[in-house]
C-alpha cells in the first residue's frame, strides 16, 4: 500500500485517534493549558504528516511517531516553566461528574506517577498503557525490543513505587 | 506489578473521559501566522543590517570624526558576524527538523537544543565583546570631548538587560537538554 491518504480521510484519522492524542498529551504536559496546546498541535502535526504517510509502516506507529515527536518539540519548548507550580491543575477539573470522582482522582493519580517517569521510560510506558506491543513500541520509537523490554521494566518498577507512594 | 495489575492500569489509562474534537482550522491558521512571524523577523533583521551598511558607507564619505567612523565600522562587521553566524545556526537547526526522521526524533532534538545553547553562548560573547568596544568608544569620546554621550550610556544599559536575559535563556535549554537525555 503506497497511495497516501486522501485530504478528506485526513481529518477521519486525525478525529479516530483523537483519544490517543489526548492522553499522550496528558502524559506529556500536566498543565492544562498547555495540554490543551499540545493536543492540538499534536492533531495538527498529524494530519499534515498523514499527507506523507506512504505505507511503508502501519498507520498506528506512524501516528505514534508523530504524537511523541511533537511531544519531544514541545518538551523542548515549554518546560522552561516550573511544572511544580501547576502540578495539580488537572485535579480541579469543574465538570467533573461526583459519581466519576473516585475513578478520576485514580486516573489523576496514575498521571502524576508517570509524570514523575524519565521521559525515555515515560515514552515506553504510555505506550504500553495503549496496548501497544513490545515491536510496535520498538518501531515507534526507533529503539531496539531488548532496549524497551529494559525501559519497559524500570519503567514498571518505578511506576510501582510511585503509585504505592501515593497511597 | 503483575500482568494483571498492569491490564488494570492499561483499562484506566484507556478510559480517560471524550473531550471535543480537535480545532484543526484553528491550528492552521496559527500555524500560518507563527510562519509569517518567523519571515518578518527575518526581514527585520536583514532590514537593520542593510541600514547600519548603508551608514556606515556614509559615515565614510562623510567628514565625520574618525572615532565615529571606528565605532560604525565596528557595530557593521559586528552585525554582520553575529547574523551570518546566527543564521547559519538557525540553517542548521532547519536542515535537521528537515532530515531528521522520525524515529530518530529525542536525538534530533538533542541536536536542535546544543543548536539553541550555542546560539545563545554567541549572543553572550558577542555581547559582552560589543559592550566592551563601547565602554571604549564613551571614554575615547569623554577624552575628547569631556562629555558623556547619552546614547552610549544607553546602550550600555540595554547591553546589562540582554546579558541575564541571554544565560537564563541558555541555562533553561541546557536544563531542557538534561530532560531529554535523562
Amino acid at each position: 500500500m503506497t497511495e497516501q491518504i486522501k485530504e478528506q480521510d485526513r481529518q477521519q484519522v486525525v478525529e479516530a485517534f483523537w483519544p490517543q492524542i489526548r492522553r499522550a498529551a496528558k502524559g506529556y504536559e500536566r498543565r492544562a493549558a498547555l495540554c490543551e496546546e499540545l493536543s492540538q498541535d499534536m492533531a495538527f502535526a498529524l494530519w499534515r504528516a498523514l499527507n506523507k504517510f506512504d505505507g511503508q509502516c502501519k498507520l498506528n506507529t506512524y501516528v505514534y511517531r508523530v504524537i511523541h515527536n511533537v511531544a519531544v518539540d514541545h518538551i523542548r519548548k515549554h518546560s522552561k516553566q516550573n511544572e511544580d507550580e501547576l502540578a495539580d491543575e488537572h485535579a480541579h477539573s469543574p465538570d467533573s461528574p461526583e459519581s466519576n470522582m473516585q475513578k478520576q482522582q485514580q486516573q489523576q493519580r496514575l498521571e502524576r506517577a508517570i509524570h514523575q517517569l524519565p521521559l525515555s521510560l515515560r515514552q515506553v510506558m504510555m505506550l504500553k498503557l495503549e496496548g501497544i506491543d513490545t515491536a510496535e513500541i520498538s518501531d515507534v520509537l526507533g529503539i531496539s525490543e531488548a532496549n524497551v523490554g529494559i525501559r519497559l521494566h524500570r519503567a514498571k518498577t518505578q511506576l510501582t513505587e510511585q503509585l504505592m507512594e501515593k497511597y | 506489578m503483575d500482568n494483571q495489575e498492569f491490564s488494570d492500569l492499561a483499562q484506566l489509562w484507556q478510559s480517560t473521559p471524550a473531550s471535543p474534537p480537535p480545532a484543526l482550522e484553528q491550528c492552521i491558521q496559527r500555524h500560518r501566522k507563527q510562519r509569517l512571524g518567523l519571515f518578518a523577523g527575518i526581514a527585520i533583521e536583514t532590514l537593520i543590517m542593510l541600514l547600519v551598511s548603508a551608514w556606515f558607507v556614509l559615515a565614510l564619505f562623510e567628514p565625520a570624526p574618525l572615532v565615529t567612523q571606528l565605532w560604525l565600522g565596528f557595530g557593521c562587521v559586528w552585525g554582520a558576524s553575529m547574523y551570518t553566524l546566527v543564521n547559519r545556526s538557525r540553517i542548521t537547526s532547519l536542515r535537521i527538523l528537515k532530515n531528521q526522521q522520525l524515529s530518530q526524533a529525542l536525538e534530533a532534538h538533542q541536536q536542535l537544543l546544543r543548536q539553541e545553547i550555542w546560539r545563545w553562548d554567541l549572543s553572550i560573547k558577542a555581547t559582552l565583546l560589543f559592550a566592551l568596544v563601547l565602554v571604549l568608544f564613551i571614554l575615547v569620546q569623554y577624552a575628547m570631548s569631556s562629555v558623556f554621550l547619552s546614547n552610549g550610556l544607553l546602550g550600555l544599559l540595554v547591553v546589562a538587560i540582554l546579558l541575564p536575559v541571554f544565560k537564563a535563556k541558555k541555562r533553561r535549554a541546557g536544563e531542557v537538554l538534561k530532560t531529554l537525555s535523562e
